[in-house]
């Protein structure tokens, strides 16, 4: 296991080092917020009625821009390849760069979905609970796009595919979390169903899909 | 202790490179690969080393020596052959952001190894350069820190893939050292190159351009 | 002792049938009686199930004439679904069983899904107009149909993207087969948000009147027909395209091999 954390640590360490992604992913997701409203118009009881599922909308697309790197920097540099010459099998390895990507881009955009929802006249009462619901539902979209990252490694055209073939994947954790944010404020207490359905389509996603990565993983290299 | 290799043959894309290729290494022995360019060097290293799997044969690697065990099952001599290799091919393995030293101490976490670094780094001729981002390495001075990989865990298969391209004498010389080094400790190595190198090799496979193809079985 | 020879051979002959089915110069061979009468059923399955749809279908008291859409949407749908489990099994076998003609099946069905499916969206949509006075509502079964759509064109960009064959085929072969499994959870999901407004699958529980069943299986056996005669034909060019380009390839590697000779006894 010692190659799990060394990974992790690695993967940790460079995307706090090269920077570049989760500044990408952050900036994007600003500015998404900006221009939604300039477009809509600034009609506070709309915005406020559509910020859950803006807010989860940018987040979702956010994230997808930097899933296109998960792999890829490995795999050009022939460190992916060396990896797959350890005891711990491809999976795991899948495993903790996906949670690697995690850690670093989804846990701050999470944090900062807050102040978005400020942007989008969402009701500071909300706040908590969107913050909860990214974190528990990103970890879907991390291990789903683990698929689409490794499926279109390589590719010249790879970071343009990447969004057509892995947005439809993230459709239930768009739909339950909006839910789970919609549901807090309109139906109190009755968000704690879709947060469960949430949860459970993360661990899914944290088992099963780095058994497809791999696989794709094997036949890119 | 055996590396065996029986009726490989090889395609790369839709082109047929090797066929019904054998043989075997012994502890201590070791194979040059040598034939012109895009023969298929780099493909039989790569499919030894599990990226490419053979159209038809078999790969198998025996770590146990003795036979004579009761409780010795045929299966337990198919081993991962993966868990066994060092692999040196046309990409060194290293991270251009990190410096020498963090990339040395990856792969040594990576590895669950505990050898002395300081050590390494000397017999690579890296002191100098330990806390230089690798991206801002030479050529040579990459390939090197690719090449270190080698001593940091022991692991007895070695495939080098043109270990000394880039390489000036006396680097290829600290190349040779190890590898006869790792030989002496019973060690297996394959190595493709077309630079000689002064490792005494007991065995010899000339790849040839002509392989007949097998048009007929490509629907 | 007896009876297990017996299975073996049972088995091994059904193994054997497999093997030659599966084998692209018999394929080429038998879909060529196949096609013909496949063509014909779908033809005149075609000319009889319109018939019915435009003469004989009584109209119905709520939705009047736009009812007859039905019997050109509903089949499309199930031949959509039919044409994603189609491309998903041949993703299948590609990856277990290794079989080319597998690939050679994935491929040439996931235009034809994506047509249809589209079609299916399309009369959908028109048939929605009249009923709910609007050409797209976000209801479960339109969703789930354009999610479908949205694979279909996925599956052929991917493929379409990755320039050598074999692995085209390989990566592709993944998607689909992670598709299958995502696609009803997604269907759940989008199940569980909205309760939906289109009729509930009522062929089977006698909520629509035999006289729209008949031509509607007719219309069924049609388009099920007209799949497959083109998913065949598809097969057999897809087959001819990778033979031209093998002997293309074999003609360029003689010529290149005889320009090393020549330069050999040149020098």
């Amino acid at each position: 296991m010692s190659a799990f954390f060394a990974l992790l640590k690695r993967d940790i360490l460079l995307s706090i080092r090269e920077g570049g992604t989760i500044g990408i992913a952050l900036g994007f997701n600003l500015i998404v917020v900006t221009i939604l409203p300039l477009g809509i118009g600034p009609d506070q009881n709309l915005l406020n009625q559509i910020a859950p599922g803006a807010l989860w909308v940018t987040l979702l697309l956010s994230l997808l821009l930097s899933l296109d790197r998960l792999f890829l920097t490995d795999y050009e540099e022939g460190t992916l390849e060396l990896m797959t010459h350890s005891e711990i099998p491809l999976e795991l390895i899948v495993v903790a760069k996906a949670l690697a990507h995690w850690l670093t881009v989804a846990v701050p955009l999470a944090i900062m979905a807050p102040v978005l929802g400020l942007l989008m006249n969402l009701s500071p009462s909300q706040f908590g609970i969107l913050t909860l619901s990214a974190l528990i539902g990103t970890p879907a979209l991390s291990f789903l796009g683990a698929i689409g990252a490794a499926l279109t490694l390589g590719l010249k055209r790879g970071g343009l595919l990447l969004p057509l073939l892995i947005l439809p994947f993230f459709i239930p954790t768009l739909i339950f979390g909006v839910s789970t944010t919609t549901g807090f404020l309109f139906t109190s207490g009755n968000y704690e169903s879709s947060l469960a359905l949430l949860a459970a389509i993360s661990i899914s996603a944290i088992v099963l899909a780095p058994f497809p990565t791999a696989w794709a993983l094997r036949f890119n290299l | 202790m055996a590396l065996k290799i029986e009726e490989i043959s090889l395609k790369r894309g839709n082109r047929l490179l090797i066929k019904d290729l054998n043989f075997s290494l012994k502890k201590g022995e070791s194979l040059l690969i040598t034939g012109p360019n895009g023969v298929g060097k780099t493909t039989l290293i790569r499919s030894i080393a599990g990226f490419i799997e053979p159209l038809t044969g078999k790969i198998t690697y025996h770590h146990q020596t003795q036979t004579n065990n009761q409780s010795h099952k045929p299966e337990d001599d198919d081993e991962n052959i993966r868990e066994h290799i060092h692999y040196i091919g046309h990409k060194n393995g290293i991270r251009t952001s990190l410096t020498v030293l963090e990339n040395l101490e990856f792969w040594q976490s990576f590895f669950g190894s505990v050898t002395d670094l300081k050590k390494i780094i000397k017999t690579y001729f890296l002191e100098s350069l330990i806390n230089i981002p690798a991206g801002y390495l030479s050529a040579g001075q990459k390939r090197r820190l690719g090449l270190a990989r080698l001593s940091i865990i022991e692991r007895p298969i070695w495939l080098l893939d043109e270990p000394t391209v880039s390489l000036d004498e006396m680097s290829a010389k600290i190349v040779a050292n190890a590898a006869n080094d790792h030989l002496k400790k019973g060690g297996i190595l394959v190595a493709a190159t077309h630079i000689p190198l002064e490792i005494p090799f007991t065995q010899h496979i000339q790849l040839s351009k002509n392989i007949e193809q097998d048009w007929e079985d490509i629907i | 002792m007896n009876t297990k020879t017996e299975n073996l051979s049972l088995w091994n002959r059904i193994g054997n049938l497999f093997n030659f089915l599966a084998n692209p110069s018999q394929f080429i061979k038998y879909s060529a009686y196949i096609l013909p009468w496949l063509g014909i059923i779908s033809l005149i399955g075609f000319a009889t199930g319109l018939y019915y749809t435009f003469f004989k279908t009584p109209l119905d008291e709520e939705m009047g004439s736009t009812v007859i859409i039905m019997f050109v949407h509903v089949p499309a749908a199930w031949i959509a679904m039919m044409s994603y489990a189609i491309v998903a099994t041949s993703s299948i076998g590609l990856l277990i069983w290794r079989h080319p003609l597998a690939d050679v099946s994935a491929k040439a069905a996931a235009p034809l899904g994506a047509t249809i499916t589209f079609l299916c969206l399309v009369t959908g949509s028109l048939w929605g107009r009249p009923d709910w006075g609007t050409y797209w509502q976000w209801d479960l079964r339109m969703t789930s149909v354009l999610i479908l759509f949205l694979l279909f064109i996925g599956l052929i960009t991917l493929r379409s993207s990755i320039e050598e064959e074999t692995q085209a085929g390989k990566i592709t072969a993944l998607l689909a087969i992670v598709g299958i499994v995502l696609l009803p959870i997604i269907k759940y999901s989008v199940e569980w948000q909205q309760s939906s407004l289109h009729q509930k699958a009522g062929i089977f529980e006698g909520q629509v009147a035999t006289d729209f069943l008949i031509p509607l299986f007719i219309m069924a056996i049609s388009y099920t027909t007209l799949f497959f005669y083109l998913h065949m034909k598809a097969m057999r060019a897809e087959i001819y395209r990778r033979r031209t380009i093998s002997q293309q390839r074999k003609h360029a590697f003689d010529a290149t091999r005889k320009e090393e000779e020549n330069l050999d006894r040149v020098s």
